[in-house]
């Protein structure tokens, strides 16, 4: 009895002070700003692992986007061809034992994707697979702000119009893109993100001359366009120069000529979008003085 | 210290710690390798970093709540509780001994995880050096302060409700704290929930004690303030726990 009654009073004693040590601190340890870290668990969100998972999702990430498209329908075309000429869409039987093993695993995969429910996706379905792609597509995003494809996937998701027919610079994509430049333009040791934050650059831009094109009374200015070009142009000149330095030290030399192919695409992409900017910008700025 | 002993053998010949030793010296060297600082070779002590306390993270959650949920259900289950009980060991010194053999393996792979930051992954710059040794102990002791206790409810619950409700128990606890509580403050951001409220402020935010992210970013040492306040904090949920393990705690099966 003796015994019992000790441990009673060395249990409550714990419970009591660890309450009163808990009541101390807890107000100012949950307030303490300094303590608080983004949500990121084992830090993977712009990680080093976080940038190669970020490539590795560009294929689910093709799937799902078009599932969401397709309302519910999860094959995906290829270079934006449509269902008939599609690959994917020509029925392979699985034909167990067979020597090709490959496409035995493929027909697995189509058939658990097949979509077979004749009737189409409700509207509140279609709004659920929306809002699940665009999680994801941001999951794939926050693994890696600089992966050129995994912002642009993102971005096309989310001005392509719901209701309407014409992508807008929504505060979303428009939120999105500033983040990205700020983001690259701290990664001041590869090329690549520059090329990441100069498209995210060029979107905003061609979705300013979208406006100018269709509203009759523009959101956007020709100072603000051109504030844009200038970001443009920064972005432009840090790729150049990060890429020089790149070609002195060697680094390219550790990339795969597939990528640096995807580099130069990019770039020469950027170029040309740069030359008809400032073509458009002059021509809706000569378009104004005539009207004034 | 004779039940020390035993455990500590008896997990010493069952030889999965070396899996862990291999993951927390081998990982933050080879990791790097499947990252993207294979192209960048500046990554590669920020992705030694992280591998490194990943990997320390994960063997502790997995591989030291489940030895330490093994030993205290073996301990109740296979009459060695009671007997120790009769040669005069109480339940609580049973308790602290199983708990303490399965830290003295946890404990060492903590510390070669903050050297091998400290070798492998040090700043240059001497100002962030010393900041960058700071920090590291900083986090040695967090992690043991938030590892250890859990360690020990593991067993006692183990010995009371059977090793897969003890281990997943304890495992599920430390993942709420570490990323659930963040979780439930996202929520809450969006719309305010008095009673969900209560339940974020009433929960274990061993959030705190993964400073991964600090050093990733060489964000420095915390202010001395503010580690008070969590070693104080921690110490709290540590008398806590330690009650709650000790009523939890069983020598023997209850018939």
């Amino acid at each position: 009895m003796k015994i019992r009654k000790s441990s009673l009073f060395i249990n409550t004693s714990l419970i009591g002070l660890g309450v009163v040590a808990l009541t101390y601190v807890s107000g100012t340890v949950l307030r303490d700003s300094a303590l608080n870290s983004p949500l990121n668990p084992f830090g993977i969100k712009g990680s080093p692992y976080g940038e190669v998972f970020a490539m590795a999702m560009q294929g689910p990430i093709d799937r799902e986007f078009h599932g969401a498209m397709n309302q519910g329908g999860a094959h995906h075309h290829q270079n934006g061809e449509n269902c008939d000429k599609c690959p994917d869409t020509v029925r392979k039987e699985p034909r167990p034992g067979s020597k090709n093993f490959r496409t035995y695993l493929a027909s697995l995969q189509q058939g658990t994707e097949e979509r077979t429910n004749p009737k189409a996706a409700s509207e509140a379905h279609r709004l659920y697979l929306r809002r699940k792609t665009e999680d994801k597509l941001r999951f794939a995003y926050e693994l890696d702000p600089s992966h050129y494809a995994n912002y642009t996937s993102l971005h096309f998701f989310l001005t392509e119009p719901q209701l309407g027919t014409r992508p807008e610079l929504t505060p979303s994509a428009a939120k999105l893109a500033e983040e990205t430049i700020e983001y690259c333009m701290r990664q001041n040791y590869d090329p690549r993100p520059a090329l990441t934050a100069a498209a995210a650059a060029s979107n905003i831009l061609e979705l300013m001359f979208n406006d100018h094109s269709w509203n009759e009374t523009p959101k956007f200015t020709i100072a603000q366009m051109k504030q844009y070009l200038g970001v443009l142009d920064f972005c432009i000149n840090r790729y150049v120069e990060l890429a020089r330095e790149w070609d002195n030290n060697g680094n390219w030399e550790l990339l795969s000529p597939m990528r640096i192919k995807e580099c130069d695409e990019r770039f020469h992409f950027i170029g040309k979008f740069r030359e008809s900017a400032v073509g458009t910008i002059s021509r809706l700025e000569g378009e104004l003085q005539v009207a004034n | 210290m004779r039940l020390y002993r035993l455990t500590l053998a008896s997990i010493f010949q069952r030889k999965a710690w070396a899996i862990c030793a291999f993951a927390v010296l081998v990982l933050p060297f080879a990791l790097p390798a499947i990252s993207s600082a294979t192209e960048k070779p500046i990554l590669v002590q920020p992705a030694r970093i992280q591998a490194a306390w990943s990997a320390l993270w994960v063997c502790a959650m997995v591989w030291g709540l489940l030895t330490a949920a093994k030993e205290g259900e073996s301990n109740s289950k296979s009459g060695l509780g009671e007997y120790f009980l009769t040669t005069g060991l109480s339940a609580t010194r049973q308790l602290f001994e199983i708990w303490l053999a399965v830290f003295t393996f946890i404990a060492p792979l903590a510390l070669i995880t903050g050297f091998i930051c400290l070798i492998g992954a040090a700043p240059g710059d001497p100002l962030e050096r010393s900041m960058w040794i700071v920090l590291n102990t900083q986090y040695v002791l967090l992690f043991l302060l938030v590892i250890g206790p859990l360690l020990a409810l593991s067993a006692a619950l183990s010995s009371r409700f059977g090793g897969i409700a003890g281990f997943a128990s304890t495992l599920g606890l430390t993942i709420y704290g570490l990323y659930g509580v963040g979780y439930l403050e996202q929520m809450l951001k969006l719309e305010a929930n008095p009673i969900l409220q209560s339940i974020w402020t009433l929960s274990p935010h061993y959030r705190f004690a993964d400073l991964t992210q600090r050093l990733y970013f060489k964000t420095g040492a915390l202010e001395a303030t503010s580690f008070q306040g969590l070693i104080i904090y921690f110490l709290g949920i540590l008398a806590i726990q330690a009650a709650f393990s000790r009523i939890c705690f069983r020598t023997r099966i209850a018939a």
